[in-house]
């Protein structure tokens, strides 16, 4: 039953939809739950007694009971309906990480809505309470499987508010998505990459801190170049200068690393530019179909991490 | 719903408060021991959901559900009536509060309190109960509410009104399924000895001082409404049963063994149409207006023309009658019938036969003889009283020439003994006289208060004729009722009896309240059903019709109630300050300042303010205002009094 209300339920679903979603009446579905199963063997138990005693006020008890059934119907439908559900990129993280889609669910009627269940299937659920004419944003959380661009695939809002006697829901798919990047190897081998200059010249990783002087800080220097000493004496943030961090440069490259699979090879790439980073070293990435010039700071990283993590899936 | 107990203390305090008023009105009728087990074991589970209280486990639990099942077997001899079920459920349930383990065993509890709510309408479906009970349905759908509200505090108040309005709504339907539901005629299977209520009313016996007792009573015994008009107070004597035999103290019906054919009355003049709603009294007699011609559904008329039903009256019943009001019954009578009518006890009350005898001799017709005895009781001193002393051994010489003091029993028995001397067939006849006048409710109220006894002789070419002696010594009796026939002191303390006008109208007021309550809600039955249900032309014989007009009234209903919702977001959807800053463009928009769709608020009121600097100051508050109240955060309810002032003295058009 639960099956057949599902695939009943889930058929308009056919493509990632763009934010806002409105949850209209036609993709609300209500049905009882489990405690208004009960509650219905509990209300012919009732009826039933009411009939042999031919207790006028049993039946009326009973009939007003039935009847503030069908009228939860229609509040725990309007829990949902009108709901505006606005889903956003998710922060990129590492493949086995928790994913946190970004959810800001609008209510622009005038009535509350509590106790609006929120959950990515098989994950675990998010219970809200929405403000009347107002919003609330949440965060919906998945784990991470596989690499790659990953929506959240469909999205069960659903409500049993206010008598927990029936369960209305709606399905949605967003088409929102969250980078995930390969997870980074545990214990890669020694690392046998080089720096490259302009030319060819094998240098060893330390000739590039060689210090060179200061400069004020700029937005994307990374904080292990802020001279901190020197920064605290001032107002101002200093980042310290190497010499040939601009022209020395690493290229990470698809032929230097031996795995036995493809996932292995991207994670120790994705390890190699976590090293790199944390290193202060300016590197490129060059893997099959896609070439990124050596650079450094938060935006080359992801943006050398997503270049594995889509690798091999079309972008 | 989640999988563990998310309960806080509060919470479950407002829980077992609502349970706790469901059962209180069976507090009364359980034994204690199970109210003092019940209450210990509601605090006991409080303490320990809240984690201050050790939890007892599944075996201690069995272990006290045997001993309690135990005892109450012991207390109740039973385990399988009404009364011991219901004592059980209620144990269960305190104990139930010990094995709270997740939400969804509350959710469960609560439910329960619901069937709890019609266990107390087995005993009490009055007014005040059927109140009480909407009230308590009222706290457990906000706690049902509570429970599936995933919020830290208690909303109480807002719980209350949710609950309220689900109510309020669902009225709707339930009358629909109130009246359209099917209602099947009689019990389908009854518990087992259900206790049997003490009965008051009329016995079919009577011996000195069983009518006087009743006359104490202010229960109601049945009510009368006529259709057309009502007869007068004098010719209101409601039979009941007849008595014929005597053993010198009591009178008894005996006669039993006689079949015969009642015959028809012959009556003169119009019948009486009218219907009585009995209150249960447990014996089978249908109290009709003397003398009853027809005999609707389950009634029959025995040979002493009294209307009997076939089973005992174990719940109100109405029933619509006609009777005669000037009548001849027994015209023939059979020599057994006669003499059963002239059976007499032996060897007592000599002072009485003497004086009949003498009677006798100075008068020869039956008719004279009657009115010599009537006379008898009219002049000498008798005493109409409630507190008759008691008599001896002959009763009857007691009463006539020493005591004279006596009520309707006495007058009748002794004047049928009389009769019987005189060897006229006579007998006692059983019932109630009179009634009270509800103007408000347009009906007769007889009360056990209005209970008499009168008497009937045979006498040739006539039949059977009434005669009442009471009314020889006490007319008013007959003529305005019990009260005003009995000295005030007698019935003193009584106050649905009290003779303040104000509060009898009151009364009078409450009582129609309650006829009609128990007339069109509590005794809604199949009958009822079928004539209403006809009256709107329904075919009850067609369960089809029937379902059809179920299912269409429920639709309509909700038909019209997801309307009314999706009516009501619309007209609410846009909040306050919205419609008030559409307010303030729309007078802009008047004075010729129409805001462009690109334009937002402080861009429209620079460009309005620069081609009007006299509304400068108005427009540049009211737009931060505006800007504050929409997009700032905790703004105070002062600013949007203002912002709503200023924006309804707006008026560009008059300045400019």
């Amino acid at each position: 039953m639960s099956s057949l209300a599902e695939k009943i339920s889930t058929r308009r679903l056919h493509s990632d939809e763009t934010s806002p979603i409105l949850l209209h009446r036609r993709r609300i579905y209500i049905l009882p739950g489990r405690y208004g199963l009960y509650f219905s063997v509990l209300l012919t138990i009732m009826l039933i007694g009411s009939i042999n005693y031919n207790n006028s006020l049993g039946f009326a008890l009973t009939f007003l009971m039935g009847s503030m059934v069908m009228v939860s119907m229609l509040h725990t439908h309007r829990n949902l309906s009108g709901l505006k559900i606005r889903c956003e990129t998710a922060r990129s993280v590492f493949c086995g990480d928790k994913i946190a889609y970004p959810v800001i669910l609008q209510n622009e009627q005038a009535i509350n809505k509590p106790s609006v269940r929120l959950q990515i299937a098989g994950e675990k659920q998010a219970i809200v309470n929405i403000p009347a004419s107002g919003s609330i944003d949440i965060y919906l959380t998945m784990e991470s499987t596989q690499r790659g661009r990953i929506t959240p695939g469909r999205i069960r809002i659903a409500s049993d508010y206010p008598l927990g006697l029936l369960c209305a829901w709606s399905w949605i798919q967003p088409d929102c998505e969250c980078i995930v990047y390969p997870a980074p190897e545990k214990n890669p081998p020694p690392a046998d990459f080089q720096l490259q200059g302009d030319g060819a010249s094998n240098q060893s990783s330390k000739g590039s801190d060689d210090f060179s002087g200061l400069r004020p800080y700029q937005p994307g220097d990374g904080l292990k170049k802020i001279a901190w000493k020197l920064s605290q004496r001032s107002d101002e943030l200093y980042s310290k200068q190497f010499t040939g961090g601009g022209q020395k440069s690493l290229w990470l490259e698809w032929d230097m690393v031996q795995a036995r699979s493809l996932e292995q090879k991207l994670s120790r790439l994705c390890r190699w530019i976590l090293d790199c980073e944390a290193n202060g070293l300016s590197y490129g990435l060059k893997i099959p179909g896609t070439s990124i010039p050596p650079g450094q700071g938060h935006r080359h990283q992801h943006l050398c991490l997503s270049a594995l993590a889509t690798f091999g899936q079309n972008t | 719903m989640t999988g563990q107990l998310s309960v806080s203390n509060r919470k479950m305090l407002w829980i077992l408060l609502a349970q706790a008023s469901v059962i209180a009105p069976h507090v009364t009728r359980l034994p204690f021991w199970i109210i003092v087990v019940s209450i210990l074991s509601g605090v006991w589970g409080y303490y320990a959901v809240a984690g201050k209280l050790y939890r007892p486990g599944r075996i201690i639990l069995m272990l006290l559900v045997s001993l309690v099942i135990l005892a109450i077997i012991n207390s109740y001899g039973t385990l399988i009536n009404r009364d011991a079920c219901i004592g059980l459920l209620m144990i269960m349930l305190s104990f139930k509060v010990l094995e709270f383990k997740t939400d969804r065993d509350i959710m469960l509890f609560v439910f329960m309190g619901y069937f709890l709510v019609i266990t107390n309408f087995l005993f009490s479906q009055s007014i005040a109960m059927a109140s009480y009970m909407l009230l308590v349905s009222l706290l457990l759908t906000s706690t049902l509410v509570m429970l599936n509200r995933h919020d830290a505090q208690l909303n109480l108040k807002q719980n209350l009104k949710l609950a309220a309005t689900l109510l309020m709504q669902s009225v709707p339907i339930m009358l629909v399924l109130f009246v359209l539901f099917p209602r099947l005629p009689g019990p389908v299977w009854s518990m087992p000895s259900d206790k049997t209520q003490s009965r008051t009313g009329i016995s079919d016996r009577m011996s000195p001082g069983s009518i006087s007792q009743l006359i104490k009573s202010d229960a109601v015994a049945f009510r009368a409404s006529f259709i057309n008009n009502r007869p007068e107070n004098s010719s209101l004597y409601w039979r009941g049963p007849v008595l014929w035999n005597y053993d010198g103290r009591t009178w008894f019906p005996g006669f039993t063994n006689i079949s015969q054919n009642p015959g028809i009355a012959s009556y003169r003049g119009k019948l009486t149409n009218y219907s009585l709603t009995i209150e249960p009294h447990q014996l089978k007699w249908v109290f009709a207006l003397d003398v009853p011609v027809n005999t609707p559904g389950n009634t029959t008329l025995n040979k002493n023309f009294s209307l009997v039903t076939r089973s005992p009256i174990k719940k109100r019943t109405q029933f619509n009658l006609q009777s005669a009001i000037s009548y001849r019954i027994g015209e023939s009578i059979t020599n057994q019938v006669r003499n059963s009518a002239l059976q007499l006890p032996r060897n007592v009350n000599p002072q009485t036969r003497k004086w009949v005898s003498q009677l006798k001799r100075s008068y020869k017709r039956p008719e004279q003889q009657i009115s010599q005895v009537l006379n008898y009781f009219n002049k000498q001193d008798f005493i109409y009283t409630l507190n008759p002393p008691l008599l001896g051994r002959h009763a009857i010489d007691e009463f006539l020439f020493q005591t004279r003091k006596g009520f309707c029993e006495h007058y009748a028995g002794s004047f049928v003994y009389i009769m019987r001397l005189l060897n006229i067939p006579a007998r006692v006849v059983l019932g109630y006289q009179g009634g009270e006048y509800n103007k408000q409710g347009g009906y007769l109220i007889i009360r056990q208060s209005d209970a008499h006894a009168w008497t009937e002789v045979w006498l040739q070419n006539r039949g059977w004729v009434r005669i009442d002696p009471t009314s020889a010594v006490a007319p008013e009796r007959v003529e305005r009722g019990i009260d005003a026939a009995i000295p005030a002191f007698e019935t003193s303390g009584s106050f649905l009896r009290s003779r303040n006008p104000i509060l009898r109208s009151l009364l009078m007021s409450w009582d129609a309240m309650n006829y009609k309550w128990h007339k069109w809600v509590l005794g809604y039955d199949a009958d009822k059903q079928s004539g209403l249900l006809e009256k709107l032309g329904i075919d009850t014989h067609d369960w089809k019709s029937i379902a059809i007009s179920l299912f269409t009234g429920l639709g309509i209903i909700l038909l019209i109630g997801f309307i009314w919702i999706n009516l009501k977001k619309f007209r609410y959807e846009k909040d306050q300050t919205l419609r008030l800053y559409a307010l303030f463009c729309q007078r802009l928009t008047k004075a010729g300042f129409m805001r462009q769709k690109h334009e937002g608020p402080r861009d429209f009121a620079n460009r309005v303010t620069r081609q009007r600097p006299d509304l400068k100051e108005d427009i540049n508050l009211i737009t931060r205002f505006y800007i504050q109240l929409r997009y700032g955060c905790n703004t105070p309810e002062k600013l949007f009094i203002q912002f709503k002032t200023r924006v309804r003295k707006f008026h560009p058009k008059q300045t400019g």
